[in-house]
């Protein structure tokens, strides 16, 4: 019997420039209409891209136009509270934290699906605690603070009765209950003719025992993956992270960024446990839908909203305003990609080419009359 | 050409600049964009995610006035970044599930054995095919890593298409030899 170990010229595929360089790279042969083809193509998606820009410029420079002057930058200080104020807080925080379970779990049973004949009726109870100690929540205006509850654990109960219910993350036991654990497969359960992309359910968490801690950690594991496998490309580049809550659900999203020559960002959620890439479903060429994740070159938060937006460089990739739900659901207001044009999910005119201008032109207006947040991004030192 | 080059010449005529710098970097970005596709594109996919890549690398100079030095690493990185965007595309579109996809890429970058083993296997085949000698090692590569066909080859090595399967029929057969000494057998239907 033959044990030898097959080899082929397969394993060349995938290699690092090092390796591109010993095969070889002027040993193909390029005939003179390949390269007139290729240098076509080249100069068409460049004279695209830069009409893309040079309107993403003068749009900017109208919205500045218009602009009140603002000074000076906001600073983050943690500040003494006189300890009477400090306990009100406290308490008000407790109690908000505990107020708010209970709605959102009344309000999860208010848009449950509709609920089929003879319903069994079980009783479901959720158990919300607060113990003493430190937990992250975030303000009114989505930046994150830290909330320190003192005192004796103090436990609220709240019941429910469901049925025909679909949940999520939060443990329940319901009657003909559809459990969706694994969100990632979501999208593979909608019919393959459907044609409107609806809100796709990313993983999120019910926790309020959330520390900013955690999340800290949760964070530098996240960006720390994203920065080793960018890098595994180009060694040289910077990466930036930001902690922002743009759905207001008191647990901060996770952008990413790092300096590669188009620059590129991320958008996490928190899972419970750890980060992960946000998803949501858009439409791919034959106007399917198709899962994309939140990352682009650009990919910017809008301020006093739950939306943001994806803006890419390269002509006629994917360029989205996008709404995120409380429960991390993201969907898509405005789609504009080199397969098509869309507005909330419902399909707006033909394939936007890449010389589309008037079209790119509509979606830049409303992507940047939205008010965008300059994130504040700290550095990723490899630790 | 160098970064200085290129804004010189950029300055009095950017067309002339920029098609100077595509048939500099054309073998080049295709070389890399062909390594990261060769599996998975159609020509027609290499050929866009190619212009892909030089308009990015405009685009890129018109946005900072300079490409800061490195004129090739930054080409070699945009290429890159580029087709491994393609390839990320093009695997989506096909038939595989994009889910398992993406764990498999994910276990791939964990995989420290298989990396570390698929790495002696690379650096196997190209030491032996390199000790084939000129132009029989070019010859081997040409027709079994680029596909390229005899005609092809001919025009590239000034040879008859004759003489070039009759050198690529004695040379695969060295290889075999080679790779079999060192206790590897040549994948069937894959050279």
């Amino acid at each position: 019997m033959n044990n030898k170990k097959k080899i082929g010229f397969d394993v060349l595929e995938n290699a690092d420039m090092k390796t591109i360089e010993e095969i070889g790279t002027g040993k193909m042969n390029i005939d003179k209409n390949a390269r007139e083809r290729m240098l076509k193509n080249t100069m068409k998606k460049y004279e695209a891209e830069k009409a893309k820009l040079d309107i993403t410029q003068s749009v900017n420079t109208e919205n500045n136009e218009t602009e009140d002057a603002v000074t000076g930058v906001e600073v983050y200080s943690r500040k003494k509270l006189p300890r009477i104020i400090y306990m009100s807080l406290c308490s008000a925080a407790a109690v908000a934290l505990v107020g708010g379970s209970i709605f959102a779990f009344s309000r999860r049973n208010r848009v449950t699906p509709d609920i089929k004949k003879d319903p069994v009726v079980v009783a479901t109870t959720v158990e919300t605690s607060t113990k003493p100690g430190t937990s992250v929540t975030t303000d009114q205006n989505h930046a994150v603070v830290t909330v320190t509850v003192t005192g004796t654990e103090t436990g609220t109960k709240a019941s429910a009765t469901t049925a025909d219910a679909t949940t999520t993350t939060t443990s329940a036991t319901t009657a003909n209950a559809e459990e969706v654990t694994d969100t990632e497969t979501a999208p593979e359960d909608k019919p393959a003719e459907t044609e409107t992309a609806g809100a796709y359910t990313n993983p999120h968490t019910d926790r309020a025992d959330i520390t900013k801690e955690e999340l800290e950690a949760a964070a530098l594991r996240a960006v720390k993956e994203i920065n080793n496998a960018d890098k595994a490309a180009m060694p040289e580049l910077d990466t930036g992270y930001s902690l922002y809550d743009v759905n207001s659900d008191s647990i901060p999203e996770l952008f990413v960024w790092n300096s590669s020559v188009l620059s590129r960002k991320y958008m996490l959620v928190y899972d419970g446990s750890e980060y992960v890439i946000a998803r949501f479903n858009g439409h791919d060429k034959d106007g399917k839908v198709q899962v994309f994740e939140v990352t682009t070159e650009n990919v910017d938060v809008f301020k006093g909203s739950n939306t943001f937006g994806m803006m890419g460089h390269q002509a006629g990739s994917q360029s989205f305003i996008l709404s995120l739900g409380e429960d991390n659901t993201i969907t898509p207001v405005y789609e504009y990609t080199q397969y098509g044009i869309y507005k909330d999910g419902e399909s707006a005119g033909g394939r936007a080419f890449d010389s589309d201008t008037s079209n790119f032109k509509d979606f830049a207006d409303k992507y940047m009359a939205n008010n965008i947040k300059e994130l504040e991004w700290n550095i990723y030192n490899g630790e | 050409m160098t970064d200085n080059e290129y804004r010189k010449m950029y300055d009095k005529d950017p067309h002339r600049a920029q098609t100077a710098l595509f048939d500099e970097y054309l073998n080049y970005v295709y070389a890399i964009v062909y390594n990261k596709l060769r599996s998975c594109g159609s020509r027609e996919d290499i050929e866009e995610c190619v212009g892909d890549v030089f308009s990015a690398v405009f685009i890129s100079y018109d946005r900072n006035g300079s490409f800061d030095g490195d004129l090739k690493g930054l080409i070699g990185t945009i290429a890159s970044r580029t087709a491994i965007q393609m390839y990320r595309k093009l695997v989506r579109h096909s038939d595989t599930v994009y889910i398992e996809n993406e764990t498999t890429e994910l276990a791939d970058t964990e995989n420290v054995e298989e990396n570390a083993e698929r790495s002696v296997l690379k650096n196997t085949l190209l030491r032996l095919v390199n000790s084939l000698g000129q132009p029989d090692s070019d010859i081997i590569i040409q027709k079994y890593y680029y596909n390229m066909n005899s005609n092809e080859i001919a025009e590239k090595h000034s040879m008859s298409p004759t003489s070039v399967r009759m050198r690529c029929s004695r040379a695969l057969k060295k290889l075999k030899e080679l790779l079999a000494t060192e206790g590897y057998d040549m994948k069937e239907g894959n050279i």
